[in-house]
């Protein structure tokens, strides 16, 4: 399968929030979004920038203590977080399937928990430490959905480095 | 007075029926995602219009899968919260039995399947059964639309198809198994709480109850995603 790629500097957690912003506005319905990166890498503030580009007013906390949120925007938005399950099973028993088959868009933060269970068509968005203040962000998309997405993302932030 | 719930999937469905057989009231609706929010307020609104309150509930019937995981989860737990505060017994319906129940008399092998995500179905067979309304031919199973045909049309006999699916399943069903086929018509292919009441009563006039604290939701794994989830879990360790 072809892999689509895209990787780029944040330097703050604002620059963050505007990659998930041009995320947000290009994903259709059924795009599956990984997070994958250590605690404070700043997943979560990336998720907030994908709310805001669907436009979800009302936002939001990391779901690590209730597991899945749902938003209301252009379309629904679920945000799961797997940080607290041990076996990639749980998040198969969080109903991970109702939420892939519906009309909306799936953001998983440590998506890495449980990298097997999801299908192939999916953006996978690492995010790695370079000083307090600045990431390097590297999104993969394999499949026509998530390189959709993908293709926003790099026409609205630039072209990849 | 019995209550039967079914959350299993986007069409819900809540019914009140006498010990005897006979539906009081019944409410069936697209609850999409909202189950949650939609099925208290019914409940209450069925037995309002049953003419009861929660203390003439003598029974509780709940669907227990295969279906949505959200939906399954929403259904039993409130079900299994009425048997367990009104100390009344509970029993758990299949989720494709209960589908498969408005078709059997038809005279032949039911198929019955709902949409088990990824493009998968979960399917089983029944037929009819003057003891438990419903017997099992073949066990629940995820199965692909090619291998679900391949499946019915292996038993060589004449067959329906109920329950949740597709049109393009329909043709692919059509295609497979030609005049030995029926798809079940709309009038038939809802699936009702009233017939999880008709069902979960032969079973409660059995004595034939499950346990609240262990009756289980029946998910259906599909068996790709188990074994790479497996796979996972052994190299993590």
């Amino acid at each position: 399968m072809v892999k689509h790629e895209w990787s780029g500097v944040s330097r703050s957690a604002d620059e963050t929030k505007e990659i998930g912003r041009a995320i947000g506005k290009a994903v259709e319905a059924g795009t599956l979004v990984l997070l994958i990166g250590q605690l404070g890498a700043g997943k979560t503030t990336l998720t907030q920038g994908i709310a805001d580009g669907l436009g979800v007013t009302a936002y939001t906390k990391s779901p690590s203590f209730v597991l899945v949120n749902e938003y209301q925007g252009r379309l629904p938005l679920f945000h799961m977080d797997l940080y607290r399950i041990d076996d990639p099973a749980e998040a198969w028993e969080l109903g991970l399937d109702d939420y892939l088959g519906s009309d909306g868009v799936l953001a998983v933060e440590w998506a890495d928990r449980a990298t097997s269970i999801f299908p192939d068509d999916r953006l996978e968005i690492r995010i790695d430490y370079l000083s307090d203040s600045e990431r390097r962000l590297s999104a993969t998309a394999s499949g026509p959905v998530s390189t959709q997405a993908l293709s926003g993302l790099a026409k609205a932030v630039g072209a990849a480095e | 007075m019995i209550i039967a719930i079914d959350t299993a999937t986007e069409t819900a469905s809540v019914a009140i029926a006498h010990p005897e057989g006979e539906i009081a009231a019944e409410l069936t609706w697209r609850a999409g995602r909202n189950h949650t929010m939609h099925v208290h307020p019914t409940l209450r609104h069925v037995m309002m219009l049953a003419g009861i309150t929660k203390d003439d509930l003598t029974g509780i019937v709940s669907t227990r899968g295969p279906g949505s995981f959200t939906g399954i989860r929403i259904g039993l737990a409130t079900a299994k919260g009425l048997a367990h505060g009104l100390d009344v017994p509970i029993v758990g319906m299949g989720t494709l039995a209960t589908a498969a129940y408005g078709a059997v008399h038809l005279g032949r092998t039911v198929w019955s399947v709902v949409n088990a995500g990824r493009g998968q179905y979960a399917g089983a067979a029944y037929m009819a059964s003057d003891e438990h309304g419903v017997e099992q031919l073949v066990e629940e199973a995820i199965v692909s639309p090619e291998e679900l045909v391949e499946r019915m049309a292996e038993r060589g006999e004449e067959c329906v198809l109920t329950g949740e699916f597709s049109e393009a399943l329909a043709d692919l069903a059509r295609d497979g198994l030609g005049d030995a086929l029926t798809i079940a018509p709309d009038v038939i292919r809802t699936r009702t709480a009233a017939n999880a009441a008709r069902l979960g009563l032969l079973r409660l006039q059995r004595g034939d109850v499950d346990d609240v604290a262990t009756l289980e939701p029946l998910y259906l794994r599909p068996p790709a995603a188990a074994e790479r989830a497996e796979a996972q879990a052994a190299a993590n360790q």
